[in-house]
């Protein structure tokens, strides 16, 4: 970890300024996102689609069961970078804030609403004494009440914003590159996932061993696609099979 | 139900809570006229103007019908106290909601918010019986009984003149009426519950919630 000098005292609780003005230990949980395998969100006005790669970093390990991409409510996903661990507790605390929201005013809660609900309690994991903060990010995705679609990133820190398109994880830089480069806000629903695609795609290859050539083949296995259409608000899954074609469609554009 | 009262000095002696709530809130409900109905774009609430007290006439000039935010508004009957309590509790939490979700708590979301309250209280209930009325993108009508049910209505009406005024309702209402006959038909169902019902009296308060924060509130005057 480049940090230069090591820090001395300030680092060893959460709830202490260093001169400077940092929190070591927020800092070091944004190290924790920086190791975490890559996911990524785009939306556009019709849709929304989150992304996540997932490595078979042996081959006894049952990749299939492992999931990135979780729903939180029927019109809203979330992905994670980082701490799995810590992903799994802040998302079930997002189910939970999005049902007891429906169960209290009878109606679906904003994308908004559940996204700052989370980034509150990771605040809160900043400021407190004896805790450490959470160490991932979260994208989440969906259709608000009114209809519109939302992207939201929530960091360690506890900020959050809306984004057009973003990256989280060990291929962010890489993945955002390509964003930010073949973004457009037309894009329509196949753009959108092909895009996903190939961000992923390019953040895998730059943060592996891997050859293009040789992963193209078997990238499908790799991916986790979520979704949500205006058309349609109801957040899927995508499947396998669905996600393979997407992949073949733009395996040319991949190994380029 | 038991509570714990200190008699004498330092004895405390278990008393019993009259068991007779449910009458109460049969007692407080007589008292009251007040409707609700759902015309074109607009929602019409009307409720007459008399508080009971027993046989007494406690006042002739209630306003029963209380504006909840800019676009809804709610009718009450039972105990004023209770009422009044529910309407702040809505006032701000629909403010609070505003603030927190950047954007207003539909008419639905008041009427669920006030279901949980009524309902978390069942044993020791609020003794109201509601209309909400408002327009968030068409207009809505619920009815809350004190133990927190909601329905949602085209038509509705509560109180002890409530059958008197469901009668002329049932008689004369329909979806295809213009705002100034559903004005007069929600007039005259409270005139009707005036004439045939003691506890219920004094003029007719009329307000009309419709789109982009209408609300108008009139008065007609009651004449035998």
């Amino acid at each position: 970890m480049a940090l230069g000098a090591p820090p001395t005292a300030y680092d060893r609780a959460t709830t202490i300024f260093s001169p400077e003005g940092d929190l070591y230990q927020v800092k070091y949980a944004f190290e924790a996102v920086r190791k975490g395998w890559t996911s990524l969100g785009i939306r556009s006005k019709e849709a929304v689609i989150i992304a996540a790669e997932k490595r078979q970093i042996t081959r006894l390990l049952d990749l299939e069961s492992i999931e990135k991409i979780y729903l939180v409510d029927d019109h809203i996903g979330v992905a994670f970078a980082g701490m799995g661990s810590d992903g799994r507790i802040l998302i079930d605390q997002a189910r939970l804030v999005a049902v007891r929201h429906r169960l209290l005013y009878g109606e679906k809660a904003s994308v908004d609403y559940v996204a700052r609900a989370i980034a509150d309690i990771k605040q809160a994991y900043t400021q407190h004494a004896g805790v450490r903060p959470f160490g991932v990010s979260l994208i989440f995705g969906g259709i608000n009440p009114e209809g519109d679609t939302r992207l939201i990133k929530t960091d360690p820190g506890g900020q959050f914003f809306s984004y057009y398109a973003v990256a989280i994880g060990m291929g962010e830089r890489y993945a955002t590159e390509v964003l930010e480069k073949e973004y457009n806000k037309e894009l329509d629903f196949e753009g959108l996932v092909k895009l996903a695609l190939k961000a992923l795609f390019k953040a895998r290859i730059e943060t592996s061993e891997e050859q293009s050539a040789s992963l193209v083949g078997e990238f499908h296995n790799f991916v986790e696609l979520g979704y949500i259409t205006v058309e349609k608000p109801v957040f899927r899954k995508m499947s396998a099979d669905e996600i393979r074609r997407y992949v073949n469609e733009v395996s040319g554009e991949l190994t380029k | 139900m038991t509570i714990s009262l200190p008699s004498k000095a330092g004895e405390h002696k278990l008393i019993p809570i009259p068991a007779d709530r449910d009458n109460l809130a049969a007692k407080a409900i007589h008292g009251t006229t007040t409707v609700g109905l759902i015309v074109g774009d607009y929602v019409v609430l009307a409720a007459d103007k008399r508080a009971t007290a027993g046989t007494l006439i406690a006042s002739r000039r209630v306003k029963k019908i209380v504006k909840l935010t800019d676009y809804s508004a709610m009718t009450i009957s039972g105990l004023v106290a209770d009422a009044q309590a529910l309407a702040d509790i809505i006032r701000e939490e629909s403010r609070f909601y505003l603030l927190t979700h950047g954007r207003k708590l539909s008419v639905k979301g008041i009427a669920t918010l006030l279901a949980n309250i009524l309902f978390s209280s069942k044993y020791f209930p609020y003794i109201v019986q509601l209309i909400v009325g408002g327009y968030d993108t068409k207009p809505r009508l619920y009815t809350l009984d004190l133990y927190g049910s909601i329905t949602e209505e085209t038509y509705t009406a509560t109180g002890s003149g409530s059958p008197v005024a469901y009668g002329v309702l049932e008689s004369h209402y329909h979806e295809n009426l213009t705002l100034d006959e559903a004005v007069s038909i929600a007039a005259k169902a409270i005139r009707s519950a005036i004439l045939r019902d003691s506890a219920t009296g004094d003029g007719i308060d009329v307000v009309i919630i419709g789109p982009e924060n209408y609300f108008e509130e009139r008065f007609v005057p009651f004449k035998q």
